[in-house]
């Protein structure tokens, strides 16, 4: 079946990012059963350059881990990274297989629940969120086909977009964003928005519409701990010679300084 | 379902029970230094570390890019230095789980910090400048200082903020050793410096270092979390959080989560 937003681009695997093996969908750590058919099965994909990925990014997906342990209604059955492609052409992009191997390198050496999918990096074209999300749609449930419940029965697999508050922040900005995209993210999908001490973002959802439209889809996690480790000031600091120690998994420091990533342009 | 999930590894762990005799310990403690020209420096951070985190780390990451910028100090180690139980302070684990947690961290992470355990082992609360002054014990009269060309002096400074001091403690911290303050945002440190008397009269024995990420990871918010059942993942070294688990800290007391 296909999409309801449809990829651009599609199929050109190798052209950007300099990928040397074929794409196939991650999806070693979602079980074939889950564990309690009173709750709705969940999965959450956060969207990003992750030039490099850093413990914040981590942090986001086990702060919402525990954010659906303590609600009634979703089991978490897993979470994706989905680094963006190369095509996005944001300044400070490393290579889009650098930047995979790096998020891969993070969650192998750290995290039992947390997969990368490169599917987005792969393409040739930028694709947008909402149709990242139907792609993941379409390889948990249609592929996959779902998970089944203890009772044996096939259930559909709900799909949110993890994101911090200034990617909530950009659905307010002019022109960012198509409202049927952000019909079909949030309202089709959902979001799980991990909320920045200082920023106010139920009164941003009371003023925007259609995100007040969906208000029900769109779950916010207080950050409690105040850790903004920011991808722009660790290529900053990789440049400028300084120690990025502690920041992110120490697989990835290593990866950065065998691959010469982020080094002054000579 | 606990939401702190064991991540499993295998350590080889220095047993460091307080019944095994105190040794202070100089195993990344250079016996020659680099740079002639520099004062050979030690960084000493005193505090509860209950537990230990990735800010404590990177306090001291800071520290060595600041000082590889200046041409004044060869910073040779730095040491960690957890607080005797008697400090008596909320929150505080036994010290020899805190002493370990550090070394953890340290043995698993780190290639030139250590952590001492003297003031820990200590039966009454140790002022810190009596820690210095111990530190300069052991660096300087017991190991001799480090070898220059020329007799150089020699300094330890610690971090800190200036809490509640007496005035000889601060004279004797500020002014005999030196203190490295690692600048939280929006504290406004130069201004504290200008209108503290004895700072202000030992200013160039501080160091200001501002911190650039903004790291608030606090050792309180990582019990409380332990103690809610929620994650500690990325906040401190996976080794440090299976250490909290195998032991049971931090949890509630009187809880049924054994």
């Amino acid at each position: 079946m296909a999409s309801t937003l449809k990829a651009k681009g599609f199929g050109d695997d190798n052209i950007l990012g300099e990928f040397h093996d074929s794409y196939s969908f991650p999806r070693q750590l979602i079980p074939e059963t889950m564990n309690d058919d009173s709750k709705i099965p969940l999965v959450i994909v956060a969207c990003g350059s992750y030039s490099p990925i850093t413990y914040l990014h981590l942090r986001m997906f086990e702060m919402a881990r525990d954010h659906f342990n303590e609600r009634e209604g979703y089991e978490l059955i897993a979470g994706y990274f989905s680094p963006v492609s190369d095509a996005y052409m944001k300044e400070g992009l490393a290579k889009a297989s650098h930047r995979v191997k790096m998020c891969q390198l993070a969650v192998d050496s750290t995290s039992d629940w947390l997969m990368v999918d490169s599917w987005e990096s792969r393409q040739s074209m930028y694709q947008r969120t909402a149709v990242v999300l139907d792609h993941f749609d379409y390889e948990l449930n249609q592929v996959g086909g779902g998970i089944k419940t203890q009772s044996g029965e096939i259930r559909k697999i709900k799909i949110m977009l993890l994101a911090g508050g200034d990617l909530m922040a950009s659905f307010g900005h002019p022109g960012v964003w198509t409202s049927e995209d952000l019909h079909h993210i949030v309202g089709r999908y959902g979001c799980v928005i991990i909320e920045r001490t200082g920023t106010d973002v139920y009164g941003f959802l009371l003023s925007h519409d259609i995100l007040y439209q969906h208000r029900m889809n769109v779950l916010i996690i207080k950050q409690l701990i105040h850790n903004d480790i920011s991808s722009t000031k660790i290529r900053l600091f990789v440049k400028r010679g300084m120690s990025i120690k502690y920041l992110l998994p120490n697989p990835v420091i290593d990866y950065i300084s065998d691959h010469r990533l982020y080094l002054p342009e000579l | 379902m606990s939401a702190i999930k064991r991540v499993s590894t295998p350590y080889e762990l220095t047993p460091l029970s307080f019944d095994t005799p105190y040794e202070f310990p100089r195993h990344f403690l250079p016996s020659v230094m680099k740079d002639d020209s520099k004062i050979p420096l030690v960084l000493v951070a005193c505090g509860s570390f209950s537990p230990v985190t990735y800010l404590h780390l990177r306090m001291f990451e800071m520290a060595q890019d600041h000082f590889k910028e200046r041409n004044e100090f060869e910073l040779l180690t730095g040491y960690y230095s957890p607080v005797s139980d008697h400090y008596m302070k909320e929150g505080l684990a036994k010290a020899e789980d805190r002493v370990k947690m550090c070394q953890l961290a340290v043995e698993t992470t780190s290639d030139w910090l250590m952590v001492d355990s003297w003031e820990p082992r200590q039966t009454t609360y140790q002022r810190t400048a009596v820690v210095l002054d111990h530190f300069d014990d052991e660096l300087n009269k017991v190991g001799g200082g480090i070898a220059t060309a020329s007799a150089g002096g020699d300094l330890i400074a610690s971090f800190g903020h200036p809490g509640v001091w007496a005035p000889n403690d601060l004279h004797h911290i500020v002014g005999h050793y030196g203190c490295v303050i690692i600048e939280r945002t929006g504290t406004d440190v130069y201004g504290f410096l200008l209108s503290h008397d004895i700072l202000y009269q030992h200013r160039m024995n501080v160091t200001v270092i501002k911190q650039l990420i903004h790291n608030d990871i606090s050792s309180t918010k990582i019990r409380l979390f332990v103690k809610r059942g929620m994650s500690i993942k990325y906040l401190l070294p996976n080794p440090v959080i299976d250490y909290i688990h195998a032991h049971g800290l931090y949890w509630p007391r009187n809880s049924s989560n054994q």
